[in-house]
Protein backbone atom coordinates (compact mmCIF):
# COMPACT_ATOMS: atom_id res chain seq x y z
CA UNK A 1 0.00 0.00 0.00
CA UNK A 2 1.13 3.48 -0.79
CA UNK A 3 0.64 5.66 2.24
CA UNK A 4 0.53 9.01 0.53
CA UNK A 5 3.84 10.55 1.49
CA UNK A 6 2.93 11.07 5.10
CA UNK A 7 4.35 9.88 8.34
CA UNK A 8 1.43 11.19 10.34
CA UNK A 9 0.68 7.66 11.48
CA UNK A 10 4.09 7.50 13.13
CA UNK A 11 3.69 10.78 15.00
CA UNK A 12 0.16 9.91 16.00
CA UNK A 13 1.24 6.57 17.42
CA UNK A 14 3.84 8.34 19.57
CA UNK A 15 1.19 10.88 20.56
CA UNK A 16 -1.24 8.25 21.74
CA UNK A 17 1.25 6.01 23.52
CA UNK A 18 2.74 9.12 25.08
CA UNK A 19 -0.73 10.23 26.05
CA UNK A 20 -1.35 7.05 27.97
CA UNK A 21 2.06 7.07 29.65
CA UNK A 22 1.92 10.73 30.66
CA UNK A 23 -1.67 10.36 31.85
CA UNK A 24 -0.64 7.60 34.23
CA UNK A 25 2.70 8.90 35.47
CA UNK A 26 2.92 12.70 35.30
CA UNK A 27 0.32 13.70 37.93
CA UNK A 28 1.83 11.50 40.64
CA UNK A 29 5.31 12.81 39.82
CA UNK A 30 4.06 16.40 40.02
CA UNK A 31 2.55 15.62 43.38
CA UNK A 32 5.54 13.79 44.74
CA UNK A 33 8.17 16.31 43.62
CA UNK A 34 6.43 19.66 43.97
CA UNK A 35 3.04 19.69 45.67
CA UNK A 36 3.66 17.13 48.41
CA UNK A 37 6.96 18.62 49.67
CA UNK A 38 5.60 22.14 49.08
CA UNK A 39 2.70 21.44 51.42
CA UNK A 40 5.24 20.30 53.98
CA UNK A 41 4.28 16.63 53.97
CA UNK A 42 7.11 14.81 55.68
CA UNK A 43 7.00 11.61 53.63
CA UNK A 44 7.52 13.53 50.44
CA UNK A 45 10.12 15.86 51.91
CA UNK A 46 11.92 12.77 53.16
CA UNK A 47 11.70 11.10 49.76
CA UNK A 48 13.37 14.11 48.19
CA UNK A 49 16.52 13.86 50.35
CA UNK A 50 19.74 14.17 48.38
CA UNK A 51 21.15 10.77 49.30
CA UNK A 52 17.90 8.97 48.47
CA UNK A 53 17.44 10.61 45.11
CA UNK A 54 21.03 10.19 44.01
CA UNK A 55 20.85 6.51 44.94
CA UNK A 56 17.53 6.17 43.07
CA UNK A 57 18.88 7.92 39.99
CA UNK A 58 21.93 5.69 40.06
CA UNK A 59 19.67 2.79 39.20
CA UNK A 60 19.70 2.05 35.47
CA UNK A 61 16.14 0.78 35.54
CA UNK A 62 14.88 4.02 37.09
CA UNK A 63 16.84 5.99 34.52
CA UNK A 64 15.37 4.00 31.65
CA UNK A 65 11.87 4.40 33.03
CA UNK A 66 12.29 8.11 33.50
CA UNK A 67 13.72 8.46 30.01
CA UNK A 68 10.80 6.61 28.41
CA UNK A 69 8.27 8.68 30.35
CA UNK A 70 9.97 11.96 29.46
CA UNK A 71 10.47 11.15 25.77
CA UNK A 72 6.96 9.85 25.20
CA UNK A 73 5.40 12.70 27.19
CA UNK A 74 7.27 15.18 25.02
CA UNK A 75 6.12 13.59 21.76
CA UNK A 76 2.60 13.52 23.11
CA UNK A 77 2.67 17.11 24.29
CA UNK A 78 4.28 18.63 21.20
CA UNK A 79 1.79 16.87 18.92
CA UNK A 80 -0.95 18.53 20.95
CA UNK A 81 0.79 21.87 20.90
CA UNK A 82 1.03 21.60 17.14
CA UNK A 83 -2.73 21.17 16.93
CA UNK A 84 -3.28 23.86 19.54
CA UNK A 85 -1.48 26.31 17.27
CA UNK A 86 -3.73 25.36 14.34
CA UNK A 87 -6.83 25.57 16.51
CA UNK A 88 -5.89 29.05 17.64
CA UNK A 89 -5.95 30.06 13.96
CA UNK A 90 -2.38 31.29 14.14
CA UNK A 91 -1.77 32.36 10.54
CA UNK A 92 1.20 30.12 9.77
CA UNK A 93 1.28 27.21 7.34
CA UNK A 94 0.80 23.79 8.93
CA UNK A 95 4.00 22.17 7.69
CA UNK A 96 6.55 24.31 9.56
CA UNK A 97 4.45 24.18 12.71
CA UNK A 98 4.41 20.39 12.62
CA UNK A 99 8.12 20.16 11.79
CA UNK A 100 9.10 22.58 14.53
CA UNK A 101 6.88 20.84 17.10
CA UNK A 102 8.36 17.41 16.48
CA UNK A 103 11.85 18.87 16.27
CA UNK A 104 11.41 20.32 19.76
CA UNK A 105 10.23 16.92 21.01
CA UNK A 106 13.32 15.29 19.51
CA UNK A 107 15.64 17.92 20.99
CA UNK A 108 13.99 17.46 24.38
CA UNK A 109 14.46 13.72 24.15
CA UNK A 110 18.14 14.10 23.32
CA UNK A 111 18.59 16.54 26.19
CA UNK A 112 16.90 14.06 28.52
CA UNK A 113 19.30 11.31 27.44
CA UNK A 114 22.29 13.59 28.00
CA UNK A 115 21.05 14.69 31.40
CA UNK A 116 20.30 11.16 32.51
CA UNK A 117 23.43 9.42 31.31
CA UNK A 118 26.15 11.97 30.70
CA UNK A 119 25.73 14.33 33.61
CA UNK B 1 -53.84 24.99 20.33
CA UNK B 2 -53.52 28.69 20.25
CA UNK B 3 -50.04 29.27 21.70
CA UNK B 4 -47.77 31.56 19.75
CA UNK B 5 -44.11 31.32 18.99
CA UNK B 6 -41.70 33.44 17.01
CA UNK B 7 -39.13 32.08 14.55
CA UNK B 8 -36.14 34.24 13.72
CA UNK B 9 -35.25 32.92 10.31
CA UNK B 10 -32.04 33.61 8.42
CA UNK B 11 -32.71 34.99 4.96
CA UNK B 12 -30.12 35.22 2.21
CA UNK B 13 -30.52 36.31 -1.35
CA UNK B 14 -27.65 35.11 -3.52
CA UNK B 15 -28.35 37.70 -6.21
CA UNK B 16 -28.11 40.74 -3.99
CA UNK B 17 -25.81 38.91 -1.53
CA UNK B 18 -27.87 40.41 1.27
CA UNK B 19 -28.56 38.56 4.46
CA UNK B 20 -30.87 39.32 7.36
CA UNK B 21 -33.03 37.74 10.03
CA UNK B 22 -36.76 37.85 9.60
CA UNK B 23 -39.21 37.32 12.44
CA UNK B 24 -42.28 35.19 11.89
CA UNK B 25 -44.90 34.85 14.56
CA UNK B 26 -47.32 31.96 14.30
CA UNK B 27 -49.71 29.79 16.20
CA UNK B 28 -48.36 26.30 16.59
CA UNK B 29 -49.62 23.01 17.88
CA UNK B 30 -48.05 20.96 20.58
CA UNK B 31 -46.90 18.14 18.28
CA UNK B 32 -45.26 20.46 15.76
CA UNK B 33 -41.60 20.04 15.01
CA UNK B 34 -39.38 22.93 13.87
CA UNK B 35 -39.85 21.83 10.26
CA UNK B 36 -43.65 22.13 10.62
CA UNK B 37 -43.12 25.72 11.69
CA UNK B 38 -41.00 26.42 8.60
CA UNK B 39 -43.54 24.75 6.33
CA UNK B 40 -46.26 26.82 7.92
CA UNK B 41 -44.30 29.99 7.23
CA UNK B 42 -43.72 28.97 3.63
CA UNK B 43 -47.33 27.92 3.12
CA UNK B 44 -49.17 30.72 4.89
CA UNK B 45 -46.90 33.66 5.65
CA UNK B 46 -44.09 34.02 3.13
CA UNK B 47 -43.88 31.69 0.14
CA UNK B 48 -40.43 32.96 -0.77
CA UNK B 49 -38.77 31.16 2.15
CA UNK B 50 -36.51 28.35 0.90
CA UNK B 51 -35.58 25.28 2.88
CA UNK B 52 -34.97 21.60 2.16
CA UNK B 53 -36.93 18.67 3.50
CA UNK B 54 -38.44 15.47 2.25
CA UNK B 55 -39.24 12.54 4.49
CA UNK B 56 -40.27 14.33 7.70
CA UNK B 57 -39.23 11.25 9.65
CA UNK B 58 -35.49 11.51 10.18
CA UNK B 59 -34.49 9.31 7.27
CA UNK B 60 -33.60 11.44 4.27
CA UNK B 61 -31.19 13.78 6.04
CA UNK B 62 -32.15 16.89 4.11
CA UNK B 63 -33.64 19.06 6.86
CA UNK B 64 -30.55 19.74 8.97
CA UNK B 65 -30.26 23.36 10.15
CA UNK B 66 -28.87 25.37 13.00
CA UNK B 67 -31.54 25.85 15.65
CA UNK B 68 -30.64 28.22 18.44
CA UNK B 69 -27.01 27.80 17.54
CA UNK B 70 -26.97 24.01 17.52
CA UNK B 71 -26.92 21.66 14.49
CA UNK B 72 -30.32 20.01 14.53
CA UNK B 73 -32.50 17.74 12.44
CA UNK B 74 -35.55 19.99 12.19
CA UNK B 75 -38.07 17.24 11.47
CA UNK B 76 -37.10 15.41 14.65
CA UNK B 77 -37.11 18.31 17.09
CA UNK B 78 -40.24 19.69 18.72
CA UNK B 79 -41.04 23.37 18.97
CA UNK B 80 -42.23 22.78 22.53
CA UNK B 81 -38.67 21.96 23.57
CA UNK B 82 -37.53 25.48 22.67
CA UNK B 83 -40.19 27.51 24.45
CA UNK B 84 -40.81 30.29 25.06
CA UNK B 85 -38.64 31.24 22.09
CA UNK B 86 -37.91 33.10 19.94
CA UNK B 87 -36.38 30.23 18.01
CA UNK B 88 -33.53 31.15 15.74
CA UNK B 89 -33.24 29.05 12.58
CA UNK B 90 -30.15 29.32 10.37
CA UNK B 91 -28.56 27.31 7.58
CA UNK B 92 -25.86 24.75 8.49
CA UNK B 93 -22.57 26.40 9.35
CA UNK B 94 -19.35 25.42 7.54
CA UNK B 95 -21.22 25.34 4.22
CA UNK B 96 -21.74 27.96 1.57
CA UNK B 97 -25.29 29.29 1.69
CA UNK B 98 -27.22 29.14 -1.58
CA UNK B 99 -30.38 30.80 -0.42
CA UNK B 100 -32.09 31.27 2.96
CA UNK B 101 -31.74 27.92 4.74
CA UNK B 102 -30.33 26.00 1.79
CA UNK B 103 -26.61 25.19 1.66
CA UNK B 104 -24.39 24.10 -1.20
CA UNK B 105 -23.69 20.36 -1.23
CA UNK B 106 -21.06 20.19 -3.98
CA UNK B 107 -18.05 19.87 -1.67
CA UNK B 108 -19.71 17.24 0.43
CA UNK B 109 -20.70 15.19 -2.61
CA UNK B 110 -17.18 15.44 -4.01
CA UNK B 111 -15.76 14.16 -0.72
CA UNK B 112 -18.30 11.35 -0.73
CA UNK B 113 -17.09 10.23 -4.17
CA UNK B 114 -13.49 10.50 -3.06
CA UNK B 115 -13.87 7.70 -0.52
CA UNK B 116 -15.52 5.12 -2.84
CA UNK B 117 -18.43 4.38 -0.52
CA UNK B 118 -19.44 1.14 -2.13
CA UNK B 119 -18.25 -2.44 -2.09
CA UNK B 120 -15.04 -2.67 -4.07
CA UNK B 121 -13.95 -6.08 -5.36
CA UNK B 122 -10.70 -7.09 -7.02
CA UNK B 123 -12.83 -9.21 -9.24
CA UNK B 124 -16.60 -9.07 -9.35
CA UNK B 125 -18.29 -12.34 -8.72
CA UNK B 126 -20.52 -13.50 -11.58
CA UNK B 127 -24.23 -13.09 -10.93
CA UNK B 128 -24.89 -16.82 -11.13
CA UNK B 129 -22.59 -17.40 -8.17
CA UNK B 130 -25.09 -15.59 -6.00
CA UNK B 131 -24.75 -12.91 -3.37
CA UNK B 132 -21.82 -12.31 -1.03
CA UNK B 133 -22.63 -13.97 2.24
CA UNK B 134 -21.95 -12.39 5.60
CA UNK B 135 -22.48 -13.62 9.14
CA UNK B 136 -24.41 -11.53 11.68
CA UNK B 137 -21.16 -11.06 13.61
CA UNK B 138 -19.45 -9.68 10.51
CA UNK B 139 -22.36 -7.34 9.94
CA UNK B 140 -22.29 -6.19 13.55
CA UNK B 141 -18.75 -4.82 13.19
CA UNK B 142 -19.94 -1.98 10.96
CA UNK B 143 -23.73 -1.87 11.32
CA UNK B 144 -23.70 1.26 13.47
CA UNK B 145 -21.81 3.15 10.76
CA UNK B 146 -24.41 2.31 8.10
CA UNK B 147 -27.07 4.30 9.95
CA UNK B 148 -25.77 7.63 8.66
CA UNK B 149 -28.36 9.64 6.74
CA UNK B 150 -25.93 12.21 5.32
CA UNK B 151 -27.58 15.06 7.17
CA UNK B 152 -24.20 16.80 7.51
CA UNK B 153 -24.90 18.01 11.03
CA UNK B 154 -21.51 16.62 11.96
CA UNK B 155 -19.80 18.83 9.35
CA UNK B 156 -21.53 21.82 10.79
CA UNK B 157 -20.42 20.88 14.30
CA UNK B 158 -16.79 20.13 13.45
CA UNK B 159 -14.19 22.82 14.23
CA UNK B 160 -11.67 21.10 11.94
CA UNK B 161 -14.06 21.35 8.97
CA UNK B 162 -14.38 25.05 9.72
CA UNK B 163 -10.68 25.74 9.32
CA UNK B 164 -9.62 23.06 6.83
CA UNK B 165 -11.79 23.31 3.76
CA UNK B 166 -10.58 20.07 2.24
CA UNK B 167 -10.84 17.96 5.38
CA UNK B 168 -12.84 14.93 4.23
CA UNK B 169 -14.88 15.22 7.39
CA UNK B 170 -16.72 13.03 9.90
CA UNK B 171 -19.54 11.36 7.95
CA UNK B 172 -17.46 10.50 4.88
CA UNK B 173 -14.48 9.20 6.87
CA UNK B 174 -16.91 7.11 8.87
CA UNK B 175 -18.37 5.72 5.69
CA UNK B 176 -14.88 4.84 4.51
CA UNK B 177 -14.27 3.02 7.76
CA UNK B 178 -17.61 1.28 7.39
CA UNK B 179 -16.62 -0.21 4.00
CA UNK B 180 -13.14 -1.05 5.24
CA UNK B 181 -14.74 -3.13 7.97
CA UNK B 182 -17.14 -4.86 5.61
CA UNK B 183 -16.11 -8.49 5.10
CA UNK B 184 -17.34 -8.37 1.50
CA UNK B 185 -15.12 -5.45 0.59
CA UNK B 186 -11.58 -5.54 -0.83
CA UNK B 187 -11.00 -1.83 -1.36
CA UNK B 188 -9.50 -0.88 1.99
CA UNK B 189 -6.03 -0.13 0.59
CA UNK B 190 -7.43 2.24 -1.97
CA UNK B 191 -9.70 3.93 0.54
CA UNK B 192 -6.93 4.23 3.13
CA UNK B 193 -4.87 6.17 0.59
CA UNK B 194 -7.50 8.89 0.82
CA UNK B 195 -8.27 8.49 4.48
CA UNK B 196 -4.60 8.67 5.52
CA UNK B 197 -3.82 11.57 3.21
CA UNK B 198 -3.32 15.11 4.47
CA UNK B 199 -7.06 15.75 4.06
CA UNK B 200 -7.94 12.65 6.03
CA UNK B 201 -8.18 11.32 9.54
CA UNK B 202 -4.99 12.86 10.95
CA UNK B 203 -6.52 16.31 10.92
CA UNK B 204 -9.11 15.16 13.44
CA UNK B 205 -8.27 16.11 17.01
CA UNK B 206 -11.08 14.05 18.54
CA UNK B 207 -13.18 16.99 19.59
CA UNK B 208 -16.16 14.67 19.54
CA UNK B 209 -18.79 17.29 18.74
CA UNK B 210 -19.78 15.31 15.61
CA UNK B 211 -20.87 12.36 17.71
CA UNK B 212 -22.71 14.73 20.01
CA UNK B 213 -24.92 16.23 17.29
CA UNK B 214 -25.44 13.06 15.25
CA UNK B 215 -29.16 12.22 15.28
CA UNK B 216 -28.46 8.57 14.41
CA UNK B 217 -25.80 7.84 17.06
CA UNK B 218 -23.33 6.88 14.37
CA UNK B 219 -20.37 8.07 16.50
CA UNK B 220 -18.20 9.43 13.68
CA UNK B 221 -15.55 10.51 16.19
CA UNK B 222 -15.17 6.93 17.38
CA UNK B 223 -15.02 5.65 13.81
CA UNK B 224 -12.27 8.10 12.90
CA UNK B 225 -10.37 7.19 16.04
CA UNK B 226 -10.61 3.52 15.10
CA UNK B 227 -9.38 4.35 11.59
CA UNK B 228 -6.36 6.04 13.12
CA UNK B 229 -5.51 2.83 14.93
CA UNK B 230 -5.89 0.87 11.67
CA UNK B 231 -3.81 3.55 9.94
CA UNK B 232 -0.99 3.08 12.43
CA UNK B 233 -1.06 -0.68 11.90
CA UNK B 234 -1.03 -0.24 8.12
CA UNK B 235 1.86 2.20 8.44
CA UNK B 236 4.07 -0.14 10.45
CA UNK B 237 3.02 -3.11 8.38
CA UNK B 238 4.13 -1.32 5.22
CA UNK B 239 7.69 -1.26 6.59
CA UNK B 240 7.66 -4.93 7.47
CA UNK B 241 6.34 -5.71 4.01
CA UNK B 242 8.86 -3.59 2.11
CA UNK B 243 11.83 -4.82 4.14
CA UNK B 244 10.56 -8.35 3.57
CA UNK B 245 10.38 -7.91 -0.18
CA UNK B 246 13.97 -6.73 -0.37
CA UNK B 247 15.30 -10.03 0.86
CA UNK C 1 -15.53 29.31 21.73
CA UNK C 2 -19.02 28.73 20.51
CA UNK C 3 -19.73 25.52 22.37
CA UNK C 4 -18.70 24.10 25.74
CA UNK C 5 -17.05 21.11 24.12
CA UNK C 6 -14.76 23.32 22.04
CA UNK C 7 -13.68 24.90 25.29
CA UNK C 8 -13.11 21.50 26.86
CA UNK C 9 -10.92 20.44 23.93
CA UNK C 10 -9.00 23.68 24.21
CA UNK C 11 -8.26 22.96 27.87
CA UNK C 12 -7.29 19.41 26.89
CA UNK C 13 -4.75 20.79 24.43
CA UNK C 14 -3.45 23.32 26.93
CA UNK C 15 -2.60 20.48 29.33
CA UNK C 16 0.27 19.71 26.94
CA UNK C 17 1.96 22.99 27.86
CA UNK C 18 1.96 21.93 31.49
CA UNK C 19 3.36 18.53 30.62
CA UNK C 20 6.27 20.22 28.84
CA UNK C 21 6.75 22.66 31.71
CA UNK C 22 6.89 19.82 34.20
CA UNK C 23 9.35 17.85 32.08
CA UNK C 24 11.65 20.87 32.25
CA UNK C 25 11.33 20.98 36.05
CA UNK C 26 11.93 17.24 36.26
CA UNK C 27 15.08 17.41 34.13
CA UNK C 28 16.38 20.33 36.21
CA UNK C 29 15.80 18.20 39.28
CA UNK C 30 17.82 15.36 37.78
CA UNK C 31 20.61 17.79 36.86
CA UNK C 32 20.75 19.23 40.37
CA UNK C 33 20.80 15.77 41.96
CA UNK C 34 23.83 15.12 39.76
CA UNK C 35 25.57 18.14 41.32
CA UNK C 36 26.81 18.69 44.87
CA UNK C 37 24.45 18.49 47.87
CA UNK C 38 24.52 22.26 48.55
CA UNK C 39 23.28 23.25 45.12
CA UNK C 40 20.68 20.50 45.33
CA UNK C 41 19.40 21.92 48.62
CA UNK C 42 19.11 25.32 46.97
CA UNK C 43 17.08 23.77 44.16
CA UNK C 44 14.91 22.02 46.70
CA UNK C 45 14.19 25.29 48.46
CA UNK C 46 13.26 26.77 45.11
CA UNK C 47 10.89 23.86 44.46
CA UNK C 48 9.27 24.39 47.86
CA UNK C 49 8.79 28.14 47.32
CA UNK C 50 5.21 29.43 47.26
CA UNK C 51 5.44 30.33 43.58
CA UNK C 52 6.47 26.80 42.64
CA UNK C 53 3.76 25.38 44.89
CA UNK C 54 1.17 27.38 42.96
CA UNK C 55 2.72 26.19 39.70
CA UNK C 56 2.67 22.62 41.03
CA UNK C 57 -0.98 22.76 42.02
CA UNK C 58 -2.04 24.21 38.66
CA UNK C 59 0.11 21.67 36.80
CA UNK C 60 -1.37 18.89 38.88
CA UNK C 61 -4.91 19.98 38.01
CA UNK C 62 -4.17 20.24 34.31
CA UNK C 63 -2.32 16.95 34.11
CA UNK C 64 -5.06 15.22 36.07
CA UNK C 65 -7.57 16.64 33.60
CA UNK C 66 -5.41 15.13 30.86
CA UNK C 67 -5.36 11.77 32.66
CA UNK C 68 -9.11 11.60 33.12
CA UNK C 69 -10.00 12.73 29.61
CA UNK C 70 -7.34 10.62 27.91
CA UNK C 71 -8.00 7.41 29.77
CA UNK C 72 -11.75 7.68 29.35
CA UNK C 73 -11.41 8.32 25.61
CA UNK C 74 -9.16 5.32 24.89
CA UNK C 75 -12.06 2.84 24.45
CA UNK C 76 -13.72 5.01 21.80
CA UNK C 77 -10.84 4.20 19.50
CA UNK C 78 -11.02 0.48 20.03
CA UNK C 79 -13.81 -1.80 18.99
CA UNK C 80 -13.75 -4.83 21.25
CA UNK C 81 -16.21 -7.54 20.36
CA UNK C 82 -17.52 -10.28 22.53
CA UNK C 83 -20.21 -12.72 21.42
CA UNK C 84 -21.13 -10.54 18.47
CA UNK C 85 -21.69 -7.48 20.68
CA UNK C 86 -19.46 -4.47 21.10
CA UNK C 87 -18.14 -4.21 24.62
CA UNK C 88 -19.35 -0.81 25.90
CA UNK C 89 -16.75 1.93 26.26
CA UNK C 90 -17.42 2.24 29.98
CA UNK C 91 -16.49 -1.41 30.50
CA UNK C 92 -13.10 -0.81 28.93
CA UNK C 93 -12.49 2.56 30.61
CA UNK C 94 -12.89 0.92 34.03
CA UNK C 95 -9.75 -1.23 33.77
CA UNK C 96 -7.95 1.82 32.33
CA UNK C 97 -8.45 3.63 35.62
CA UNK C 98 -7.48 0.53 37.59
CA UNK C 99 -4.17 0.46 35.69
CA UNK C 100 -3.82 4.19 36.38
CA UNK C 101 -4.21 3.57 40.11
CA UNK C 102 -1.74 0.69 39.96
CA UNK C 103 0.86 2.80 38.15
CA UNK C 104 0.46 5.58 40.72
CA UNK C 105 0.94 3.03 43.49
CA UNK C 106 4.10 1.63 41.89
CA UNK C 107 5.60 5.08 41.39
CA UNK C 108 4.92 5.98 45.02
CA UNK C 109 6.35 2.67 46.16
CA UNK C 110 9.60 3.32 44.31
CA UNK C 111 9.78 6.95 45.32
CA UNK C 112 8.74 6.98 48.95
CA UNK C 113 10.99 5.73 51.74
S1 LIG D 1 -22.67 10.83 10.82
FE1 LIG D 1 -24.56 11.45 11.87
S2 LIG D 1 -24.46 13.70 11.84
FE2 LIG D 1 -22.99 13.01 10.33
S3 LIG D 1 -24.12 13.00 8.39
FE3 LIG D 1 -24.30 10.92 9.26
S4 LIG D 1 -26.20 10.93 10.43
FE4 LIG D 1 -25.67 13.08 10.03
S1 LIG E 1 -37.03 15.68 6.44
FE1 LIG E 1 -35.97 13.81 6.08
S2 LIG E 1 -34.60 13.79 7.77
FE2 LIG E 1 -35.80 15.52 8.21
Amino acid sequence: MNIKGSHEAFWWSLFSVGGVVSAMVVPVLVFATIVGPGLGWDVFADAMRYDRLSRLLGNQLVKMGLFVVIALSLFHAFHRIRHLITDLHVPVPGMPVAALSYLLAIVGTVVAAIVLWLM
Amino acid sequence: MGSKVTFEVFRFDSETEESSYQDFEMEYEDEWVILDGLNYIKGFIDGSLSHRWSCRMGVCGSCGMIVNGYPTLTCSTFIRDYLPGPIRVEPLTNFKVERDLIVNLDDFLRKLQQISPWIVRDEERAIEHGEYLQTPAELATFKQFTLCINCMLCYSACPVVSHELNFIGPAVLTLGHRYNLDSRDQGADMRLDEMLSSDGIWSCTFVGECSQVCPKHVDPAGAIQQSKVSGVMAYFKSFVMSSGSRE
Amino acid sequence: MRRPRYCMVFVREVTAIFVVAYVIVLLSLVVSVGGDPESYEAFRDFLASPGMLVFGVITLLFTLFHSVTFISLIPRGMAVWRNGKRVPASTIAGPGFVVFAAVVAVVLLVLLP
